[in-house]
């Protein structure tokens, strides 16, 4: 172990190597295996060349680290991490039945923080998804998962917004859990009138407060990718 | 104490023995000592069974489930693994049952809960999921007070089967999230650049709800997955009444200080009007990693 360093100290509970061992342990593996590595871990099985889980981590949150600290040094495997969150994503949107939602939720959650504009059809694919009702375990619906991941890549990278996104948005904009998300899409990415967009979800009851959909707008006027 | 020493554990002498043998027979002890011997020898088997030595010596959880729960853990069927035998119970028939065993504890003054921003993003606050410019538009935004817990109306606080960990408001003057996580012990905040989100409410609040604060537990600590959780490390002492636990600040010597009260309470839905009771405040993200920790310092350190 002496060509490791002394912050690679085999030591489960070694901090500074955490993420480091982590990112030698993916970097050699395919896309597919990469893939499969990460699912496992977000739908909470450990593996063994992965740091344990520590309090309070959720499945995703190691392929964060590892994108974070690798931002400078290896491009090669930010891109494969991101190649393979799309993979997932596009694998669980095609099956009839969803077993582990909340994997998929990890799936979501972790495509749309690492900025994986692959993942922007697998995820549009899966909110479109029969299933997508489903609850997550913080109460939020997987269709609603998906919009909120859809929207913050579409913030990142505008151009990829498509017809079929937009009628997606304007399709869901009446279920009000999905009100927020989707309006702000429609102005935000879509350019959409407000007050005609607002007043159609207002007519189906939903309540729509001015200073939320304000601030949901603020969030969404990035029209460039910067991380 | 049979297991602050590197040598092998004395089970015969252990508070874990002495509190079952009051309250089971010799033919359970068998079965439960074969499965407290499975967890092995390794110093992060030895500090969840101080925890469970602790547990037993102190008041803190409801005796009939705890007595209930390794009932069930020494079925016939249970699975050799150990933590697989808890993972087993507590997802099981009866797993309600289990659910934040701690007996309600007094609190003073405000609650606390403290998150990674992207994940109280993520689950409580509901804006779209993106990356870090994303985030930062959100930081930004709740600083000057555009998002407040207004936005938290119609979410939880909190996910389904998992207590939420709170503490009291000794961080409320922190301004950098290192100094929080340091304190809090969130190993699991990794990385620089991280930021930690203070969610402040009132007890009387949750009072109102009808929610109670409870002492942690062992048993909450395994609702978040038992193999997760061995770093919990119930706080040491004896005491007559149940109290908050209390958290491992990491040290520079790795040995872990003591930290700050914890107490533990249901997840929660924010109901539309009452996101004034929950005030935001967003903490600089981390500039460094965390100072190092090791199992064995932990372990030999009886004041944490």
């Amino acid at each position: 172990m002496s060509d490791l360093g002394a912050d690679m100290a085999p030591d489960i509970w070694n901090l500074r190597a955490r993420v480091k061992r982590a990112a030698r342990y993916l970097s050699p593996l395919t896309d597919i295996e990469l893939a499969h590595a990460m699912w496992r871990r977000m739908t909470g099985f450990a593996d063994e060349g992965l740091p344990r889980f520590e309090r309070h981590e959720q499945g995703a949150d190691i392929f964060l680290d590892v994108v974070s600290a690798a931002a400078s040094d290896d491009e090669y495997l930010i891109r494969s991490i991101r190649r393979a969150s799309a993979l997932i994503i596009a694998e669980q949107a095609g099956k009839p039945a969803l077993v582990d939602l909340n994997g998929i939720g990890e799936a979501l959650f972790l495509a749309a923080r690492i900025q994986a504009q692959e993942a922007v059809n697998p995820i549009y694919a899966l909110a479109l998804n029969p299933e997508g009702e489903a609850r997550l375990s913080n109460g939020e619906s997987l269709q609603a998962r998906s919009l909120r991941a859809l929207l913050g890549l579409l913030i990142a990278f505008p151009a990829s917004a498509s017809e079929a996104h937009r009628k997606l948005f304007e399709s869901l904009m009446v279920k009000s859990e999905c009100s927020l998300t989707c309006l702000t899409a429609l102005i935000a990415i879509f350019h959409g009138d407000r007050d005609r967009l607002v007043a159609a979800v207002r007519k189906h009851e939903i309540r729509i407060m001015d200073d939320q959909l304000d601030a949901h707008l603020a969030i969404a006027q990035t029209n460039s990718r910067s991380d | 104490m049979p297991v602050s020493s590197r040598g092998k554990s004395d089970t015969s002498e252990s508070p874990f023995r002495s509190f079952w043998d009051t309250v089971l027979n010799e033919r359970f002890w068998f079965t439960l000592s074969a499965w407290y011997d499975s967890f092995g020898m390794g110093d992060d088997a030895r500090l969840v069974q101080r925890s469970l030595h602790r547990e037993c010596q102190r008041s803190d959880i409801e005796l009939e489930k705890w007595t209930e729960f390794f009932r069930e853990l020494m079925s016939p069927e249970a699975p050799a693994d150990p933590f697989h035998a808890i993972e087993r119970v507590l997802s099981g028939p009866r797993k309600a049952r289990y659910f934040l065993p701690g007996k309600i504890i007094a609190w003073f003054g405000d609650v606390c809960h403290y998150a990674r921003i992207d994940r109280f993003n993520e689950q409580s606050l509901r804006f779209p999921i993106g990356g870090d410019t994303l985030l930062g538009k959100i930081a930004d935004a709740i600083e000057h007070g555009s998002i407040s817990g207004s936005s938290m109306e119609g979410n939880s606080i909190g996910v389904a089967d998992r207590p939420l960990w709170i503490t009291d408001i000794t961080l409320t003057e922190e301004a950098t999230s290192d100094v929080a996580r340091n304190r809090l012990g969130l190993r699991s905040l990794n990385q620089p650049g991280n930021r930690l989100v203070e969610v402040r409410y009132r007890a009387a609040y949750l009072q109102q709800k009808g929610v109670q604060i409870k002492a942690p537990t062992v048993l909450d600590a395994w609702h978040d997955g038992p193999r997760r959780s061995w770093i919990f490390t119930k706080r040491p002492g004896t005491a007559s009444e149940p109290e908050p636990g209390r958290t491992v600040a990491f040290s520079g010597d790795g040995r872990g200080i003591p930290g700050v009260i914890e107490g533990v309470h249901a997840p929660l839905l924010v109901l539309p009007t009452e996101g004034s009771n929950f005030a935001l405040r967003v903490l600089r993200p981390t500039a460094e990693l965390p100072p190092e920790q090791s199992l064995a310092g932990l372990l030999e350190n009886d004041l944490v």
